[in-house]
C-alpha cells in the first residue's frame, strides 16, 4: 500500500513517451534501473528503492501501438522495515496516433494514450485496485531539436467501495533534447536532454505537488539506445502524511527489432 | 589469348568498384553522393567514413570486391533506387522502415539514413520496383515518402 503511493509520485523518466507512434510490426524492449530515495515526512525515515521496469511495445498498426509494463521493485531495509522485493501491478496501454505531419524541415506528432493498471502485483507492491490512465502526447522534431510535451492523468481506486484506495494523479512532462549525430553514417547519435516534470497527486487526506528537473543523456547506436538521467526534485509540497523525494536517477537500455 | 581474358576481368573489377550500389569497404548499399576518383573512375561508398580505409589500400578493396559478392553484382547487376523519406529523427528510426521495405518482393536490401533523409534500396536482378508498395511501407513506418532521387 505504502509502495503504491510512492510509485506514482516519482518523475517519469527520459523520453518515456512520445507523440510519435512506432512503425508497424516494430518490437521495442526497454528496461531500466531506477534509483528512488524518499523520506517519510512525519517520521523522517529514509526509504531507498530500486525499480527495474520491463517494457514491451509493439506496433500493431501505424496508428496503434500496444504497450505492457511490469516493474520489479526492491525496497532496501530501513529503520522501520526489512528489505523486501516484488512485482508491481501490470500496466497495459494503447497508444494511438491522432495526427502526424512529416516534412523535410520538421516532424510534428500527436498521440493519445489510454489504458490502466491491473492489480496483479506482489503483496505489498500492488495497489489492490484498478487504475485508469489517459494521456495526450505531443512531439516536435526540427533539425536536431526535439521537444516533447506529455499530459497524463491517473485515477486509482476504481471498481471498489474501499475509499482508502481512491486516489489520482496528473502529470505534465516536457523535454528538450538535442540530437547530435556522431560521424556521417547516421547510425550513431548522442542526445543530451533535459526534462521538466510537474506532478500533482492525491489520496485520502493526502495531497502532493512535485516538480523535478532532470538532465540526462541518450546514446543511440542503430537499434540500441543507452540512456541515463539524473532526477532532481526542485520543489515539493504536501498535506497530510506523505513522502519527500530526494535526488534519484535512472540508467537504461532500449532495443528495437 | 591471355589478354582477351584479362581485359574483361579488369573491366569487371573496375565496374564492380564503380557500381554505385555497393560500397567496396562494407559491401553495403552505397550512397551515390559519396565517392572518390581512383584511376580515373568514380568509386562509391556507403558513407564518408569508408573513404580513408579505401585510400589506405585501394587495391586490396578492389581485389576483395572482385573476389566476393561484388563480382556477382557485375554479372547480375542490381539497381539502386534512392527515395527521400521524411519523419526520421534518429538512428533508431532506420530499423523500423528497413524491416518493412525488405519485405517487398524484389528488394534485396534497404538502408535508411535519417541525416540525409534518404532510403537506399538495392533491387534483386531483373526485378521491377513496386513504388506503391514502397510508399505503403514507408507510411506503415509512420514516415512520408518524398521524391525519387535516382
Amino acid at each position: 500500500m505504502l509502495f503504491t503511493f510512492i510509485s506514482v509520485t516519482y518523475a517519469g523518466g527520459i523520453s518515456v513517451d512520445s507523440g510519435l507512434t512506432p512503425p508497424q510490426n516494430r518490437v521495442i524492449f526497454r528496461t531500466q534501473a531506477r534509483f528512488m530515495n524518499q523520506t517519510i515526512t512525519n517520521s523522517g525515515i529514509e526509504m531507498q528503492m530500486r525499480g527495474n521496469p520491463l517494457v514491451l511495445a509493439y506496433g500493431l498498426s501505424p496508428k496503434l501501438a500496444l504497450i505492457g509494463r511490469i516493474i520489479h521493485m526492491t525496497q532496501l531495509a530501513n529503520s522501520m522495515t526489512p528489505a523486501q522485493s516484488g512485482w508491481s501491478d501490470v500496466l497495459l496501454l494503447g497508444k494511438f496516433k491522432l495526427w502526424r505531419k512529416n516534412t523535410a524541415a520538421q516532424t510534428i506528432g500527436l498521440a493519445g494514450v489510454i489504458g490502466g493498471e491491473i492489480p496483479t502485483g506482489s503483496k505489498g507492491f500492488s495497489s489492490n485496485t484498478y487504475t485508469v490512465i489517459a494521456g495526450l502526447q505531443g512531439s516536435l522534431r526540427r533539425g536536431s531539436l526535439a521537444l516533447e510535451l506529455n499530459l497524463e492523468t491517473k485515477l486509482a481506486g476504481l471498481f471498489t467501495e474501499q475509499t482508502e484506495k481512491e486516489g489520482g494523479e496528473w502529470s505534465l512532462n516536457s523535454a528538450i533534447a538535442w540530437i547530435v549525430p556522431v560521424g556521417s553514417s547516421g547510425s550513431i547519435a548522442v542526445t543530451p536532454v533535459i526534462e521538466f516534470t510537474r506532478v500533482v497527486n492525491w489520496k485520502t487526506e493526502v495531497t502532493g505537488r512535485h516538480f523535478w528537473v532532470s538532465p540526462g543523456m541518450k546514446l543511440t547506436i542503430s537499434s540500441l539506445i543507452i540512456e541515463g538521467l539524473f532526477q532532481y526534485p526542485v520543489s515539493q509540497s504536501s498535506t497530510g502524511q506523505s513522502f519527500k523525494s530526494k535526488p534519484g536517477g535512472l540508467i537504461g537500455i532500449r532495443l528495437m527489432f | 589469348m591471355k589478354y582477351r581474358l584479362f581485359i574483361p576481368v579488369l573491366f569487371s573489377i573496375i565496374a564492380a568498384a564503380n557500381d554505385p550500389s555497393i560500397c567496396p569497404v562494407t559491401e553495403s548499399p552505397a550512397d551515390s553522393s559519396v565517392f572518390v576518383e581512383y584511376n580515373g573512375q568514380k568509386v562509391f561508398f556507403c558513407c564518408a567514413g569508408c573513404i580513408p580505409s579505401f585510400q589506405e589500400d585501394p587495391e586490396s578493396y578492389l581485389k576483395t570486391s572482385s573476389d566476393s559478392s561484388t563480382v556477382q553484382t557485375v554479372t547480375d547487376k542490381p539497381t539502386q533506387v534512392v527515395y527521400q523519406i521524411f519523419g526520421m529523427d534518429c538512428p533508431g528510426c532506420h530499423g523500423g522502415v528497413e524491416k518493412l521495405l525488405k519485405k517487398i518482393n524484389g528488394i534485396k536490401s534497404a538502408k535508411a539514413n535519417y541525416l540525409k533523409q534518404e532510403v537506399f534500396l538495392v533491387l534483386e536482378p531483373d526485378s521491377k520496383l513496386d513504388e506503391k508498395a514502397v510508399r505503403e511501407a514507408i507510411e506503415a513506418a509512420n514516415f512520408t515518402m518524398g521524391k525519387r532521387i535516382n
